[in-house]
């Protein structure tokens, strides 16, 4: 086979969005599993020595050296077995996800009882380390299982409440905007997410949800947003529309300019806003008798082949 | 005519081609139409639908599913995060620009040679002249130019002494149908679907539509063609491959996708993926006494020409109610009130040249850029200033209230909140901006300076080559449209010579 048909084949295997990326996140995960592993067995106390150094600078107290190898022994067990699971997963992620949970398992139940040790028996730097470093890589496992979980077909009852909620907030109930109704709006908006890929309802719902819970995160609100009264959401939109924090003003802009694209196609309002201006469509109609004179084209679009 | 839908094939395609382009923007189909007019056999890959005034009904929607990449929110990570709208059909982002045509500066060119090494800069001028002739290049022409661009040309001359001019636009018939940046319904803006791609596929360029280019292919450091895919969500009938091999392989897929396709593929140059720049933009609004009615005009038609050696050029944008929305500050009935304004805005963009710069990487092999761009302290500076000068200019032609597109100063009511604005230093996440114009990210130079030699082959390959954007050393401190084209079709002409 050519070299050429070798990179062609290598397209062809069935993987997810994802997979590039997570080919490359969990192959760096297994090699750095593998040489700390290594560096474990063969430096056990070089170690712990190490971490010692970097928590007395931080002004914490000396972990002591063992001389026993046994609790090594397990250690470097585990090690292998994470190594294995991170390597496992690399070639094809989202077909293998399910190996993802056994490596958040161990990774939580490490940070966990390291947290525990750090609160109950001695405030070592290596126990808060190890909760860190371990939290974060079962972190990053629940989020790459997540991620790499079939997409669902759209946004779920819940998300799709507080889309209803925020576009209801947009369009008031009363005046010009409510010939806006907020449940199609709501079917067109949803729709056209779908339309973005496989994972963009996902991230759709991570944004609803992040607006939802505002309310309650930085406004003193004992309920989330789509359970507030109409005015108190007009106040929280507004205000996160104003809001010095990139992560609260954006996604209010992205949900406006998607919600206005819908609503403001719908002929009553638009015409209503244009003051019942109809040059768009005479514009159109002078092109399409141009057209028909055989002033333009023709292009050669009219001709896609199969 | 050999125009082929990559959507309708249903089992895998193999074809020999002495050139093939990725993209039919404004680089690849200069090089497509000069490529096949010089008797090349010419394969044009794009990743969208072809879409001509036929199809187009300035339905923004419409727009932002066929005509835009990602519904038009391909955007840049960083401080703050940009969109970059970019156009995804036959055309590219010519199809959805408003068809300015600007020369780039002499002394940005004679810096681009000076410095960088990009031999020949200072001589695009018959390059220029050529593509000028063929798109029927000119300022906006009486007819088309409407009292809503007028009006703010009245202030800006006439009351503060400003320096602007009428853009020049690719146009032949245009109507003023005001949706240039949906697509345009008449065909009177000379996009490339109804310019140099018709002009190459009657030179006997083959264009496939609905093939999304997945990876470059080599036999070391040589570009043995490309393999294709059709375009998800393009109704593709099964899941087949395109393979085309070439002589040569042209990359013109803009300066987001064209550096990540590089990488993802495996090529290692010098610079490539750097030196992203944008011309960071924001659309501000203003509101006036009296209707204005900008849709009946073309949006793009006045330039305020005294700032661009300061590197900040202010253009006309007004556009629909649909895109209008996101930049009228409020919800509930504070927005209703606000957007019953409507027939009485305007809106410009205030750009910069911007004089720091982001990067592009690949997601591992997966062409999809992931890009980083953080505007810097001075490019804020610059945006604010230009931000307050659009502010000026419309409080100077008598408009009541402005929407800056700053958070902490949404409403501008007069000149004194203008000057606050300007005294408040804003933060650059406080400002909400956008992009048209990526560019630089495989620039074209001297060896130790760029990705790419002068004549956009890509260093370290003999037969790789760029033809978008990405070329420019720097940001070319306008639309930079006609300069890709100069530029590309002056390659184009080399590579011929060169056989």
């Amino acid at each position: 086979m050519r070299d050429s048909d070798v990179q062609v084949e290598r397209l062809g295997a069935a993987y997810g969005p994802l997979d590039p990326l997570l080919r490359f996140v969990y192959r760096v995960l297994g090699w750095t599993f593998a040489v700390v592993g290594a560096l474990f067995f063969l430096f056990p106390d070089g170690t712990i020595g190490a971490l010692n150094a970097a928590g007395s600078w931080l002004g914490f107290p000396p972990a002591p050296l063992t001389s026993h190898r046994f609790w090594l022994s397990l250690g470097v067990a585990y090690m292998a077995v994470v190594t294995a699971l991170a390597f496992l997963i690399a070639p094809a992620p989202t077909e293998r996800r399910l190996l993802m949970l056994p490596l958040a398992i161990g990774k939580a139940t490490s940070s966990l009882t390291c947290l525990w040790f750090f609160a109950t028996h001695a405030a070592h730097f290596i126990y808060l380390a190890n909760f860190l470093v371990d939290a974060s890589l079962a972190l990053l496992a629940c989020l790459t299982y997540a991620a790499t979980a079939p997409a669902p077909p759209g946004l779920s009852p819940r998300s799709r409440q507080i889309l209803q909620a925020i576009a209801e907030a947009l369009f008031p109930p009363s005046g010009q905007a409510a010939r806006v109704d907020a449940a199609p709006l709501v079917a067109e908006v949803e729709g056209q997410f779908r339309s973005f890929g496989p994972l963009a309802p996902r991230g759709f719902s991570i944004l609803l949800q992040w607006i939802d819970w505002n309310p309650v995160l930085f406004h003193s609100r004992s309920c989330r947003l789509r359970a507030l009264p109409w005015q108190e959401r007009v106040t929280i939109l507004e205000a996160m529309e104003e809001s010095r924090w990139m992560l609260r003003r954006q996604p209010i802009h992205i949900l406006k300019l998607l919600l206005g694209l819908h609503a403001f196609r719908r002929e009553e309002l638009r015409s209503s806003l244009l003051g019942g201006d109809s040059y768009l469509e005479q514009k159109l109609a002078e092109a399409r008798s141009r057209r028909a004179r055989g002033e333009k084209g023709p292009f050669p679009r009219a001709a896609v082949l199969s | 005519m050999p125009v082929f839908d990559a959507a309708q094939l249903t089992r895998d395609h193999r074809m020999t081609a002495d050139v093939v382009i990725v993209g039919s923007g404004a680089g690849g189909a200069v090089a497509a139409s000069e490529l096949a007019r010089a008797g090349w056999r010419v394969v044009v890959l794009e990743e969208g639908g072809y879409f001509t005034g036929e199809d187009l009904r300035g339905d923004v929607r419409f727009a932002f599913d066929r005509l835009y990449r990602d519904g038009g929110l391909t955007g840049t990570l960083g401080r703050p995060p940009i969109v970059v709208p970019l156009g995804r059909c036959v055309g590219g982002t010519t199809t959805v620009n408003s068809g300015t045509c600007y020369r780039t500066p002499d002394f940005v060119l004679s810096r681009w040679e000076r410095e960088f090494g990009l031999e020949g800069a200072t001589e695009l001028d018959e390059h220029y002249r050529a593509i000028e002739h063929d798109l029927h290049i000119k300022p906006v022409p009486d007819a088309l130019y409407g009292p809503a661009n007028g009006r703010i040309q009245e202030a800006v001359e006439r009351v503060l002494g400003w320096k602007g001019s009428r853009i020049p636009r690719n146009e032949s018939g245009c109507l003023a149908t005001g949706v240039c940046a949906f697509g345009c319904p008449s065909d009177g803006k000379l996009a490339m679907s109804v310019s140099k791609i018709p002009e190459a596929v009657a030179h006997g360029a083959e264009l496939w539509v609905h093939a999304q280019v997945r990876r470059i292919l080599f036999d070391g450091n040589r570009a043995l063609g490309v393999v294709a895919t059709p375009t998800p969500g393009g109704g593709q009938k099964s899941m087949v491959r395109i393979v085309v091999t070439a002589r040569l392989v042209v990359l013109a897929a803009g300066a987001l996708h064209t550096p990540a396709m590089l990488l993802a593929s495996g090529v290692r140059a010098p610079w490539l993926g750097r030196n992203l720049h944008l011309h960071p933009a924001t659309r501000v609004v203003a509101v006036f006494p009296e209707p204005i009615r900008g849709w009946r005009e073309v949006p793009q038609a006045y330039n305020i020409d005294e700032f661009i050696p300061d590197g900040v050029f202010i253009q006309g944008q007004f556009v629909p109610p649909e895109v209008q929305a996101a930049a009228v500050p409020g919800f509930g009935y504070r927005f209703q009130e606000r957007m019953a304004r409507f027939e009485r805005m305007a809106s410009f963009g205030a750009l910069i040249s911007d004089e720091d710069c982001g990067r592009v990487w690949s997601l591992g092999s997966n062409p999809r850029p992931l890009a980083w761009y953080s505007l810097s302290r001075r490019d804020t500076r610059k945006l604010l200033f230009a931000i307050a000068r659009t502010a000026q200019a419309f409080f100077a032609a008598g408009a009541q209230e402005v929407y800056s597109g700053i958070n902490a100063f949404p409403v501008l009511r007069s000149m004194e909140d203008v000057h606050a604005l300007e005294r408040a230093h804003a933060s650059p996440a406080r400002i909400d901006v956008m992009a048209f114009h990526p560019m630089g990210t495989a620039r074209a130079g001297a060896r130790t300076l760029a990705a790419c030699d002068p004549w956009g082959r890509v260093y370290g390959y003999e037969n790789l080559a760029v033809a978008d954007a990405s070329l420019f050393p720097t940001s070319n401190r306008i639309n930079p449209q006609l300069t890709i084209m100069a530029l590309v079709r002056r390659n184009a002409l080399h590579w011929v010579k060169e056989g």
